[in-house]
């Protein structure tokens, strides 16, 4: 499998770093090297986006590894355009399939979870304590629980373009290109996320149903 | 600019411009706006990743690696099942037409279409490309 044409492939491109597209050419024709880099290359951006949803750092990893194996798959069915982009320098959007596709994988997850009734500790806990301290100042802990959580109540575009920029941390530019809109579009849905989490976690302070 | 423009500046720019820190030095919405738009980020955010999850995350590329394997055996399993599959139908088929004339003996009035054994061209090359395709795991489009 590991062939050695390929070996010497990285090697020649190592003075600068393999594009996506030669790395997953380099997976498709069976290099362990180039497939062991593109994971390593994005496997702290795939987790930190799907941690949010995920129970524990059992179920976040569990999620990154589905995301990955989607994306890969994805690549195999475009090999001859992979091939293509890679010999004439260009570009795979691999880094946008994955930012996609873990959105995707991590949001089914939440679903699944609120269909078995196995909401996050954090909500469970947080709106709990609103009750428990209706009188009393909700400290830190209670208002981050109960914040993290509003995130996961937003509108679709807005929540992906919040987590791309918070969770993920990526630039404005790049959260455009992986969702295919525009940076001033990225901006004003992020502007339009923040708000409307004020107003989740007012409502939420104010007992009122979100 | 207006005040929802500042604002757009201030949740999206790491260093306002000095138009923007001008106008919230007078402006007393875009100042409260900053305030609690800051706070709201921090407690949104989630905590770094702990020792634990990034030795877990280490584990990453070996996982995805197995689970790739464990996704071809499968595919090939089910190439080699709908193989099998195949060549039962072709036998039960080229049996059928071998005992074709002794059924026409015995049945004059029945077809060999109502017995329901899958035509022989079923085992062409392009047909079986399509069986295998339905079999394949269907992946969700990454667009
Ligand atoms: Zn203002």
């Amino acid at each position: 499998m590991a062939n050695e044409g390929s070996g010497a492939k990285l090697k020649l491109i190592s003075s600068r770093a393999a594009t996506d597209a030669e790395l997953c050419r380099d997976f498709l024709a069976g290099d362990p090297q180039a497939f062991g880099e593109l994971v390593r290359r994005h496997q702290d951006l795939v987790y930190r986006l799907v941690r949010r949803y995920a129970r524990d750092a059992d179920a976040a990893l569990e999620l990154s590894q589905r995301a990955y194996l989607q994306a890969f798959e994805a690549a195999r069915r475009t090999l001859p355009r992979i091939s293509a982009a890679a010999t004439e320098g260009g570009e795979v959007p691999f880094k946008s399939w994955l930012v996609r596709i873990a959105l995707n994988v991590a949001k089914n997850q939440a679903r699944d979870a609120r269909r078995w009734a196995q909401a996050p500790v954090e909500v469970i806990d947080s709106e709990k304590r609103v009750e428990a301290s209706a009188e009393g100042a909700i400290d830190k802990a209670q208002r981050e629980a109960m914040t993290r959580d509003a995130v996961l109540q937003l509108p679709k575009r807005q929540r992906e373009v919040f987590t791309l920029r918070i969770d993920g941390g990526l630039s404005f530019a790049e959260v455009a290109e992986a969702l295919g809109i525009t940076e001033g579009n990225a901006k004003s849905h992020f502007h339009h996320a923040v708000k409307r989490l004020h107003e989740l976690v007012q409502a939420r302070l104010q007992g009122e149903p979100s | 600019m207006t005040c929802d423009e500042i604002e757009v500046e201030l949740v999206t720019c790491d260093t306002p411009s000095a138009a923007v820190l001008e106008h919230v030095a007078t402006c007393e919405r875009c100042r409260a706006f900053q305030a609690s738009s800051a706070q709201l980020l921090g407690d949104a955010a989630l905590p770094a990743l702990s020792l634990e999850e990034k030795a877990k995350l280490s584990t990453l590329p070996s996982r995805v690696q197995q689970g790739l394997e464990r996704g071809d055996r499968r595919q090939s399993f089910v190439r080699r099942a709908v193989s099998l599959a195949m060549a039962a139908c072709l036998g039960a088929a080229v049996a059928s037409a071998a005992l074709l004339p002794r059924i026409r003996e015995a049945q004059a009035e029945v077809v060999v279409s109502d017995l329901g054994f899958p035509d022989l061209e079923l085992a062409s090359s392009s047909d079986t490309e399509d069986e295998l395709d339905a079999f394949e795991v269907s992946w969700p489009s990454p667009y």
